[in-house]
């Protein structure tokens, strides 16, 4: 090697290593800042929450019988009431996990014993799934200084499911209902039950039932619906807003974007739509008022535009376990209570799909859950129509005699569609049909290569058409108004070539143009 | 890091287990059943359930569920091999017992367990453990009398309750058990005092309970000053005291009950002083006024009543101001104020000095003389104003 | 036969057992961090696997320090507890170091010097005051560690034995798991310049720099296999040991919370920061530095000469502006820099060895003898060989000097109180107890609202200057949970009721912010309590961690520890074992450097020698400002005899002068520290000045603005100050009498365990919510109003006022704090004022004040305005503070004020009387409340001025008036009690001056010491 200037590589090779050093310290302390800073301060502070309760069974106070107790306030019986409810909850939480779970707060510690042992008394191997679903409160003694009450509970209705916790076989499911007296004592800041003694279960005076009064709203005869007698056939379409699909639906609600996709749908000849709820965003067992406000505009948004509208009730839920009714019933009532004499509404549908989860859950369950959900909606809202929206038709006769019309979905072939409706008038004798939704994807990319473009779609719409019109004109609503850019993967799971397509059953795409189906359902 | 609260963690763990696989539906061919059984037992015995079953293949398992009022018991009964089932249920209300097969009910049987004769110690409860001697004011005395294993006793058992009333009055009553519980309502009387209460069922008693009766609101009452001196040197003090506070019924007020002090003195200024009563006298230490005339003080205490007007005349406590200017020492001595008895004032009394219209300077006798510094004065002809509490003094200085 | 290791390094270790073991058996409770790491122990002996720790700041996850020391402590404390096993580890870990250094030092210096480096090691002063000022216990095993393993890098870079590589990478292991920061930056200040030294040996250092420099790059690519393998395990070490760590304490708002450190200042203007953190860790090794640096900067030591001199630019600090550019400013506020100090100091050791063996044995030696005779050496030996001991002798006893931390508190009377009827069912908070309050931790399970996870170093005044004060160890409050006001006012938000006080400043603001002493503990801490808290809930929240982590978190480091351990004892045979040849020391000519290095010596000598007698000497009366600064500076520190010398000789007399000090008790006399001090000369007169001086007091309630005029004389050489004026005022009487309302409640009537019975819990007073208002001033939302105690019994009130929006969403809640009586007598009216405030520093950019601040306030940032209310009063039964002797005299409005006397007729002296203002619209609902806090007490008898400003009623706006239904008494309506209640006129109301309404003033005492009868 030629011996050059000697003199540069001296300082060369110290600046060199220096400058090393220095990029050494300046890294290392960077990355000692990046893991010692941003945490968000506010994280700091671990105070326990004040959570909304989950569990809320419907409380009707009888007439008191307590002849000079102090006159008690409804803000002392909500908080009462809130701690007794809170017990029996804490009772059930502790049977679902065989251990005691914070019983000691709803109890007073001379019988807590008592609890704790029933508990355990179920037996090691088995477990209990129990929900309380109704009371109805006689208040006998409200102690002067407001620390001792002594109420009945009448007709307390406990559901119970059994199951061995080893391979959770059910070994029954059933109803049992009895009386309760219970005495409660305020100590330390929680109303605690000192005694319960339950006894034979005596007649509660009536509730006072909502009157019938149909007048305007659409009713079903035969196979037909009438709307103030005159006929009324419904021609309608599924709808969620392009850019809000599913479960962005109700939080990015926009009362703009209703109107001018409503307007749209009377556009294209359509005069029913069919939309959802779904139970979890609209707060389970207590549905905030701004729910119901945005579900009032649809609505009324709905009823300038003489649209009717099939609201699908308990959307994206797959809870059929005892310990949900409560929650479900709450919704129900608020909902059913509050829009029973809407004249834009067509009917409730109480729950999409439900045979699809026959696989993943017990199908008596389901059907007990059902029955036991169309029972408690009739009281909530006598005069609108029930019905269930069952994927396929051949599950579509269950629960028909207690339905004002049964509808099915087909995503199948005319065929089989037409096979179906066969099967199924055989069943359901003088009820109409409805087929809620059916539909063609009209994506063809890289997930379905081969997948049916806007012709396959408008002859597939011809085809079903004329297979409803054979079967006794059967109504339709067509899966849906638009393509969308996103679908949420807990609508169709995860995997890429069943999510594509559920993006392009629009009729009208992304763009914003019309797909010759549209006008072909229509004529 | 994502928040999980350890209720809901139990709650999700619990179903997570069960709702992953579902059993399969079997049918068979269900046999008859019967249980025998007493329809009521005291509780705490032993309840013996004879189940006869009919053509039932030996070996198959019926499950027997009994319902009672604290919850569930579950056993198993296997065809054959068991001939009864035994209960030692302490805790009264209607047991049903229920055979289940294959999820079908088979049969149903209520049985009631009685409670039995009441235990000691009985649990009673006095309701607000207080309440003002006005003849309306109520309390409620509250008792929950239980068998030996804390059962509710049965209805209409009759409780008997012995009060001894201030007034050294024994009131006796005896109240049946409604839904669990006896009460008897406790109205005041208009006598302060305590009143004590006992409580028996059937030779079981309870604890003494005590119910305070206290007096309402003060009434109106009157003030008056004592060991009062004359003259207003604002420095002695004198008593003010309250007459006895009583409520309607001559009940003395509880002690320590607030009393709010408000007096206008002669030079127009106010004083806001508070104490409290001590067995009914409130009482309190004012300061003589500071300028002569007279001063009003009246008592009060909000929501009950006020007292009189109370007048009291000070005359002044100086005789006069002499002044003496040192131009030598460039001091002024404002010396040997005297009170009425020709006293010295004591020392610190405060002392102003204003000279033309400069800020006045202050400053404190020592040996009943003040002293000012005048050190810094300008020559010439100056007016010094000097007061002390409400009589001043003017005199000329001349500065050589 | 293997070399044996030089006979020096049992003597080191013996030395180190010896001096170190006993100081530190008296100086563990004194150190800053001792108490913090046996707190981190005590977790870890509890519950191992768990790492989210209740006991401090409402519970905050642990694995945001490295476990390994705390792990060891743990395990050690199931054998003699908890400081057994911290001394037991810092000592052994104490000998490990030693013998890293021995063996550390033969990588530059031959073996014998390394002898004298190793015994050197245990006299070194950044070890001692790492042990025993800091306690900084990690630190101590991670730097043991890392010079153990250096040894075993370079034997694997230069020799490429495997059983060095695997011996290096155990120890690192180690290193990781007890301080990653030390690893962090060791790489970068120690392995790199190691592993270029070996290579440079590998190569030979001698011939043209040029093919040196070549052939060592060559060597570096010949090894790169083996140096990726070095780097890649060292780096997966790095993560996988502490993996919890990395992952969670980006999320940790707790450790990030920025202390201001000393290590930042600028050493020259702080003169006490410049000696905590520069002076004491280099020590000796600072006279030593011209040694040093000949000996470094040698051809094959450059790398280290870099690293070293790096090292010491960044210890200084703040002194230039050269380390934050460095380090770029986040990095510069987030790091303490007096680590870099730190390792600067141990990585110039070998080389202090070195000069000693040639100063005892080598060439320096017969150097000086033969220049300057055998006497002139054996002194200069002598003076050495003192310096090191004074050196070992001032750190081990500093604290001495300068008091680290109060005096050690006895902590068994307050664990008895705890365990006491259930108290640990609520958290506690310490005042004044400095780091002792981890020690207290440790021993309990009650929970605390404060925690002590770094102690900022408080270093206290060092300086003479007066005024020069760092003493900010006054609790300013936490960031993100909330102000030390906000901790008093709303505790039940924490669920805090109990609080330690080991210091008086803080009486005040407990007291009016309604806190009741329950009883002084045997050792001296008073208790205060506040009433109607309700218990810490059964299931406290906690951010739960994967379990995978947490079992990493419990296994790794102390496997780590263990597999070090193992490695290190199969090959014990060849660990003292040098394979290459001796290194010998050639940078230092004693010819040249002797002249250099002892003339150095004796300049930085003579330099502390200056400041010494300088500060000893000094006299303050020389010049008239710096008088009255020492004067100030004597009455803020209560040396009553100092500010008395600064008297003309016979203007008063000393037990006179201290008498009347002492006697005054008030806000600004007892619990007052001087903030801020201006000094203007007026009248310059030869022999006579008068002086303004404008003080700044800062008090637990308020900051008060002072000015007075001094009258200074000159006498001969010496300026004086006139004695303040006392006042002569004679009370009139000297023996009183009084009945006075003497209550008690007995809690529980019999002696039991259990739960308090039914019948002993006494009904909640009723009261009463006379009226009550929203108003706005100015941009703030504040409710006004009164209440009333109708029942008979004293009740502690809390008043709680709830704002909520017009969709009736409830916006905030907040508690009444100075301008209330919290403790009313039967039948008495008391107002209240509260005023809406939200958690403390929680954004990211406001940081909680260097300094204890009274007038903390985080206003509530309204996003909808308020526009209805809620008043929620309860109250429970009270039994002491309720002392109404007090009144108010000659009260009279003139120019737009209220002016009048609190007059004392009561027996106690009032240490902070506070007059409360009370307005009234014309229908007698209260309007506005205003309070004032009076500076001085007012004894016996006694009478003390005060004014203040009417309110501007213009400004003041009224949102909304509540009705009867907005009040809330006891959790009831305040509509569902009957009142049994004439409504009066109130004669007590004074019509305002101007406009219609009333006033009415209420005065509302502090008894600092009450009678005890």
């Amino acid at each position: 090697m030629a011996k050059k200037k000697i003199k540069y590589y001296r300082y060369w090779f110290s600046a060199g290593g220096a400058l090393v050093l220095l990029l050494l310290i300046g890294a290392s302390s960077k990355i000692w800042v990046y893991f010692n800073s941003g945490a968000d301060r506010s994280t700091a502070l671990n105070i326990p929450p004040v959570l909304p309760e989950v569990h809320v069974p419907e409380i009707r106070w009888l007439p008191d019988d307590d002849p000079d107790g102090r006159k008690m306030e409804d803000f002392n019986r909500q908080v009462i009431m809130k701690d007794y409810i809170r017990g029996w909850y804490q009772l059930h939480l502790s049977y679902l996990s065989g251990k005691p779970v914070g019983l000691a707060e709803y109890f007073t510690p001379s019988v807590l014993p008592h609890a704790i042992r029933a508990i355990y008394a179920v037996g090691k191997n088995l477990q209990l799934h129990q929900t309380d679903l109704q009371h109805n409160i006689q208040l006998h003694f409200y102690s002067a200084d407001g620390q001792i009450v002594s109420f009945t509970d009448k007709q307390l209705v406990l559901k119970q499911r059994l199951y061995r916790r080893d391979n959770s076989e059910k070994i029954f499911s059933g109803e049992i209902t009895a009386d309760y007296d219970v005495v409660m004592l305020l100590d330390d800041g929680y109303w605690r039950i000192k005694n319960i003694v339950r006894k034979e279960s005596s007649p509660v005076p009536g509730i006072d039932t909502i009157k019938p009064n149909r007048q305007g709203l659409v009713t079903a005869r035969g196979n037909r619906f009438y709307v103030n007698d005159s006929l009324f056939v419904p021609k309608g379409i599924n709808y969620y807003p392009q850019k809000s699909p599913w479960l962005m639906f109700w939080p990015n609600f926009d009362s703009l974007v209703i109107k001018k996709d409503l307007e749209k749908i009377r556009l294209l000849g359509f005069n029913c739509t069919r939309i959802f709820i779904n139970f979890s965003d609209f707060n389970k067992g207590n549905v905030p008022p701004e729910r119901i406000m945005q579900l009032q505009s649809l609505l009324d948004i709905s009823e300038r535009l003489q649209l009717k509208v099939i609201v699908t009730l308990f959307d994206f839920v797959g809870d059929y376990r005892v310990l949900n009714l409560t929650a479900t019933d709450r919704q129900l009532e608020t909902l059913l209570t509050h829009f029973n004499r809407h004249p834009a509404l067509l009917a409730w549908d109480l729950k999409n799909e439900p045979d699809l989860d026959f696989k993943h859950h017990d199908p008596e369950d389901v059907q007990e859950w059902l029955g036991w959900t169309l029972k408690q909606a009739r009281i909530y809202d006598p005069n609108h129509l029930f019905t269930i929206g069952w994927a396929y038709p051949e599950n579509a006769h269950l629960f028909s005699e207690r339905l004002d019309f049964v509808s099915f979905h087909s995503y199948r072939t005319t065929q089989q569609l037409s096979t179906g409706i066969d099967g199924l008038r055989a069943k359901v004798k003088n009820k109409p049909l409805v087929l809620e939704e059916f539909g063609l994807s009209t994506y063809h990319g890289m997930w379905s290569p081969r997948g049916a473009g806007e012709e396959e779609q408008a002859d597939y719409f011809a085809q079903v058409k004329k297979v409803l019109s054979q079967k006794g004109n059967i109504p339709s609503f067509v899966w849906t108004l638009y393509d969308f850019a996103e679908v949420p993967n807990d609508v169709t799971g995860r995997m890429p070539w069943r999510r594509n397509p559920q993006k392009n059953f629009g009729l009208i795409t992304v763009e914003g143009k019309v797909k010759k189906g549209a006008d072909v359902l229509v004529k | 890091m994502r928040r999980v609260w350890v209720y809901g963690f139990i709650l999700l763990a619990a179903s997570a287990l069960v709702s992953c696989r579902h059993p399969q539906q079997v049918f068979v061919k269900a046999g008859t059943l019967s249980f025998q059984a007493p329809d009521s037992i005291p509780a705490g015995s032993l309840l013996k359930v004879t189940v006869c079953t009919k053509d039932f293949t030996p070996a198959e398992s019926i499950w027997i569920q009994s319902q009672g009022s604290w919850g569930t018991s579950i056993r198993e009964f296997v065809t054959g091999r068991d001939k009864e089932i035994r209960f030692r249920d302490s805790l009264t209300g209607m047991l049903t017992l229920r055979a289940l097969y294959h999820g079908k009910l088979l049969a149903e049987k209520k049985i009631r367990i009685l409670p039995v004769v009441p235990a000691e110690p009985m649990d009673s409860y006095l309701g607000s453990k207080s309440v003002i001697a006005n003849g309306e004011d109520w309390a409620m005395i509250t008792a929950i009398p239980t068998d030996s294993f804390g059962n509710l006793i049965p209805e209409n058992t009759e409780v008997d309750f012995l009060l001894l009333r201030p007034d050294k009055r024994v009131e006796h009553y005896t109240m049946p058990t409604r839904a669990g519980v006896v009460y008897r309502k406790i109205t005041a009387g208009t006598v302060a005092g305590k009143t004590f209460v006992g409580a028996s069922v059937q030779g079981v008693n309870s604890k003494e309970k005590e119910l305070q009766e206290v007096a309402g609101f003060p009434e109106p009452f009157t003030i008056a000053a004592e060991s009062k001196s004359i003259y207003a040197d604002s420095r002695q003090t004198f008593k003010v005291k309250t007459s006895v506070l009583k409520d309607r019924y001559n009940n003395i007020v509880p002690e320590g009950t607030a009393v709010f002090f408000d007096c206008r003195d002669a030079n127009g200024t106010r004083r806001q002083l508070s104490a409290y009563t001590l067995r009914g006298v409130a009482e309190l230490f004012m300061q003589n006024p500071a300028s002569a005339g007279t001063m009003t003080i009246e008592g009060s205490t909000f929501g009950g009543g006020a007292s009189n007007q109370l007048q009291i005349y000070f005359t002044s406590a100086f005789q006069d101001i002499p002044l003496v200017y040192d131009s030598a020492a460039k001091r002024l001595f404002v010396g040997y104020l005297r009170g009425k008895l020709n006293q010295l004032v004591p020392n610190g009394t405060e002392v102003q000095l204003q000279i033309d219209s400069s800020l006045n300077t202050k400053a404190e006798t020592v040996g009943g003389m003040a002293l000012f510094d005048l050190s810094d004065l300008l020559k010439g002809r100056h007016n010094a104003r000097v007061t002390v509490f409400d009589t001043t003094v003017q005199k000329e200085i001349i500065v050589p | 036969m293997l070399p044996k290791a030089d006979r020096l390094l049992f003597v080191a270790l013996i030395l180190a057992v010896v001096i170190h073991g006993s100081a530190l058996l008296y100086n563990v409770d004194k150190t800053y961090d001792a108490f913090v790491h046996i707190f981190f122990a005590d977790h870890y002996a509890r519950t191992w696997f768990e790492p989210w720790e209740y006991r401090w700041y409402t519970g905050f996850p642990i694995n945001s320090y490295p476990p390994l020391s705390h792990q060891l402590i743990a395990l050690l404390s199931f054998v003699g507890g908890l400081k057994f096993g911290f001394i037991t580890i810092i000592l052994s870990f104490l000998c490990w170091f030693v013998l890293g250094i021995y063996r550390f030092s033969q990588l530059w210096v031959p073996k014998r010097s390394a002898g004298y480096a190793a015994i050197f090691a245990v006299v070194a002063s950044s070890i001692l005051q790492t042990i025993h000022i800091y306690g900084q216990m990690p630190t101590i095993i991670s730097i043991s560690c890392l010079t153990n393993a250096l040894h075993e890098v370079y034997a694997f870079f230069r020799g490429g034995k495997r059983r060095n590589l695997v011996n290096a990478l155990a120890i690192l292991g180690v290193t990781v798991a007890s301080h990653h920061v030390t690893t962090i930056f060791g790489t970068a200040f120690f392995i790199m310049p190691i592993i270029a030294t070996a290579l440079l040996d590998t190569v030979g250092a001698e011939g043209n720099i040029f093919v040196v420099a070549w052939s060592v790059v060559v060597t570096a690519f010949k090894k790169f296999k083996s140096l990726v393998i070095f780097f890649s395990i060292l780096g997966v070490e790095i993560v996988t040991i502490i993996f919890p760590y990395w992952y969670y304490s980006k999320t940790d708002p707790i450790t990030q919370v920025p202390i201001p450190h000393g290590s930042r200042d600028s050493f020259i203007e702080v003169l006490s920061s410049g000696m905590m953190f520069f002076l004491i860790p280099t020590g000796f090794t600072l006279l030593m530095l011209p040694f040093i640096f000949k000996s470094l900067y040698v051809r094959r030591n450059i790398f280290l000469a870099l690293s070293f001199s790096l090292l010491l630019l960044l210890g200084t600090g703040g002194t230039t502006p050269i380390p934050k550019m460095l380090l770029g400013s986040n990095a510069f506020n987030i790091l303490t820099l007096d680590r870099f100090t730190f390792w600067a100091s141990v990585m110039a050791i070998p080389f202090v060895g070195d000069f000693f063996r040639r100063l005892i044995e080598g060439d320096i030696r017969e150097r000086l003898v033969g220049r300057y005779g055998k006497k002139r050496y054996n002194a200069v030996a002598a003076l050495m060989i003192g310096l090191v001991g004074f050196q070992v002798l001032f750190i081990l006893n500093f604290h001495k000097f300068r008091a680290l931390q109060p005096a050690a508190i006895e902590v068994q009377p307050i664990l008895s109180f705890l365990e006491r009827d259930q108290h640990a069912k609520w958290r506690f908070m310490t005042l004044g107890f400095g780091d002792q309050m981890a020690w207290l931790s440790a021993q309990t399970t009650a929970c605390s609202i404060d925690g002590n996870y770094h102690s900022a170093r408080r270093v206290p005044e060092m300086t003479s200057q007066p005024l020069e004060r760092l003493e900010n160890s006054k609790f300013k409050g936490i960031q993100g949970l909330g102000s030390l006001q906000q901790f008093l006012t709303i505790p039940e938000k924490y669920y805090l009721k109990f609080i330690f006080s080991n210091d008086k400043f803080y009486d005040p603001i407990l007291y009016f912010t309604g806190w009741e002493r329950v009883q002084r503990l045997e050792n001296g801490i008073m208790v205060w309590q506040k009433q109607d808290i309700p218990p810490l809930p059964s299931v406290l929240p906690k951010k739960e961690m994967p379990t995978y982590q947490k079992l990493m978190w419990g296994i790794l480091p102390v496997s780590a520890f263990c597999c070090m351990l193992c490695v290190v004892f199969i090959n014990r045979k060849h660990y003292f074992y040098f394979p290459f040849p001796e290194i010998q020391s050639t940078g230092y000519k004693p010819a040249s450097g002797n002249r250099w290095l002892f003339s150095y010596m004796g300049l930085i000598l003579l330099i502390a020698g200056f400041f010494w007698i300088k500060s000893l000497l000094t006299s303050y009366q020389k010049d008239p400002e710096t008088l009255i600064k020492a004067y100030y500076n004597a009455l803020d520190f209560k040396f009553f005899e100092k500010a008395h010398s600064y008297f003309p000789p016979g203007s008063v007399g000393f037990e006179d002068y201290v008498l009347q000090l002492s006697v005054r008790d008030g806000l600004l006399a007892s619990y007052g520290k001087l903030n801020f001090i201006s000094i203007k000369l007026l009248d310059k007169k030869p022999n006579k000045i008068t002086a303004l001086v404008k003080t700044e007091w800062v008090t637990p309630l308020e900051r008060y603005h002072q000015e007075a005029e001094h009258h200074l004389v000159k006498i001969g050489p010496d300026w004086f100050i006139q004695p303040p004026v006392f006042t002569h005022s004679t009370a009139p009487d000297e023996h009183m009498e009084k009945g006075i309302l003497a209550l008690h409640s007995q809690g529980k009537r019999t002696i039991s365990a259990a739960t308090t019975e039914h019948d002993d819990v006494l009904d909640r007073p009723e009261l009463r919510i006379l009226s009550a208002k929203l108003i706005r001033l100015d941009s703030q939302f504040v409710v006004v109003g009164e209440v009333q105690n109708v029942d008979e019994q004293a009740a502690h009130i809390t008043i709680e006022a709830e704002l909520y929006d017009s969709l009736n969403r409830r916006l905030v809640s907040y508690n009444s704090k100075y301008a209330t009586i919290h403790k009313v007598l039967p039948k008495e009216v008391v107002p209240f004022r509260i005023e809406f405030e939200e958690t403390a520093w929680v954004k990211q950019d406001d940081n909680s004040p260097l300094k204890f601040d009274p007038a903390q306030f985080t206003a509530y940032t309204f996003k909808h305005p308020p526009v209805q209310f809620k008043v929620l009063a309860r109250a429970v039964v009270t039994d002491r503070d309720m002392y109404r002797d007090a009144g108010v005299e000659e009260m009279r409005f003139s120019e737009g004020k209220i002016k009048g006397e609190i007059y004392n007729y009561g027996i106690e002296e009032i240490s902070v009387p506070q007059v409360l203002f009370t307005y009234y619209d014309g229908d007698s609902s209260v309007r506005y409340v205003d309070h004032l806090f009076l500076r001085d007490g007012v004894r016996q008898q006694a009478k003390q001025l005060f004014e203040r400003k009417l309110p501007d009623f213009k400004r003041v706006l009224v949102i909304k008036r509540a009705e009867i239904k907005d009040f809330y008494v006891n959790g009831l309506p305040q509509d569902s009690f009957e009142d049994h209640y004439r409504t009066t006129t109130r004669p007590e109301l004074i019509p305002l001056p101007n406009g219609p309404g009333y006033t009415r003033l209420q005065v509302h005492s502090y008894i600092g010491n009450p009678t005890i009868y």
